[in-house]
């Protein structure tokens, strides 16, 4: 049976009820406290609307527009297809890590290194937080290369001497007395005493 | 900064007693190395040394020895400046 009610005139009926289907052609108003223990609606509009009471969205809901929730709660939700889960911020200090499946809050305790000391040759100390490594250029330091001549004129690569044998020179094996290195100097060439005053002319590295 | 273990065989680098060589066992390095002390080192441990040798924590330092030059010809002598 099929019941046609043409509303454009306004219809007050103090209580029916429809046990067959029911089709709606235009708007249809309600007032007064309305209980429907079941209902199917394939497309509904709610152009504005107070929700107080618990409501379940079995299927897709679709918002348009902007959108603000006061106060929402939500046992699962899905942004884009990917599931947004809930993690507890944990403990002050934590991050976020995956461990493949899932979100946790983990401590922040990612690498090994604690500290790390400037070798010979360069500045900056020992480092543990922040600071600054460059290369050392002062005159005569650890780590640094001077050319030098050679007062034993026998010294071969990777041989020791001190100070006090090298005079700061030239190529040509001039010099002048003072002032001369301290310390101690490992020859990066060769010293040959009997070739001549240029022969032991080379390039010292100091290393302690 | 290099740790010094043993200090041997000081003597005067200078006839001015202004440097003095020894050998120095480091920690760092397998064998003592000839050094030169000397209170204008840019190196902290090399003053501190040089001031702890003439203070005779080493011992007594030895009198300076003029070393003797290598052989060369004498058109190839070292010039001085």
């Amino acid at each position: 049976m099929t019941v046609t009610i043409d509303g454009s005139a306004g219809i007050t009926t103090p209580a029916e009820t429809v046990t067959a289907n029911l089709t709606v052609g235009g708007n249809l108003s309600v007032s007064g406290t309305t209980s429907l223990p079941s209902i199917n609606v394939p497309t509904a509009t709610i152009g504005a609307a107070t929700i107080t009471g618990n409501e379940t969205v079995g299927g897709t809901l679709g918002v348009t527009g902007a959108t603000t929730l006061a106060a929402a709660t939500a046992t699962s939700m899905s942004v884009a297809g990917t599931p947004v889960i809930a993690v507890a911020p944990g403990t002050s200090g934590n991050i976020l890590k995956s461990n493949g499946t899932s979100w946790q809050s983990v401590a922040n305790s990612g690498g090994s290194v604690t500290s790390i000391t400037a070798g010979t040759g360069l500045s900056g100390g020992t480092i543990t937080t922040s600071g600054t490594i460059a290369l050392v250029t002062t005159l005569n330091a650890v780590g640094t290369y001077a050319m030098c001549f050679d007062v034993s004129g026998s010294l071969s690569p990777g041989s020791t001497t001190a100070g006090s044998n090298l005079y700061y020179s030239n190529a040509n094996g001039n010099y002048p007395s003072s002032p001369q290195p301290s310390g101690t100097w490992q020859c990066m060439g060769y010293s040959f005493g009997s070739c001549g005053a240029g022969f032991q002319v080379t390039l010292f590295l100091r290393i302690a | 900064m290099p740790t010094i273990q043993t200090v041997t065989d000081p003597i005067y680098a200078n006839e001015a007693g202004t440097a003095i060589n020894c050998m120095v066992k480091f920690e760092e390095f397998p064998a003592p190395l000839p050094f030169t002390a000397s209170p204008n080192d840019p190196e902290e441990y090399g003053r501190q040394l040089y001031a702890d040798l003439v203070a005779g924590v080493y011992g007594p330092i030895a009198p300076y020895v003029k070393p003797v030059p290598p052989a060369s010809s004498p058109s190839d002598a070292p010039k001085v400046i």
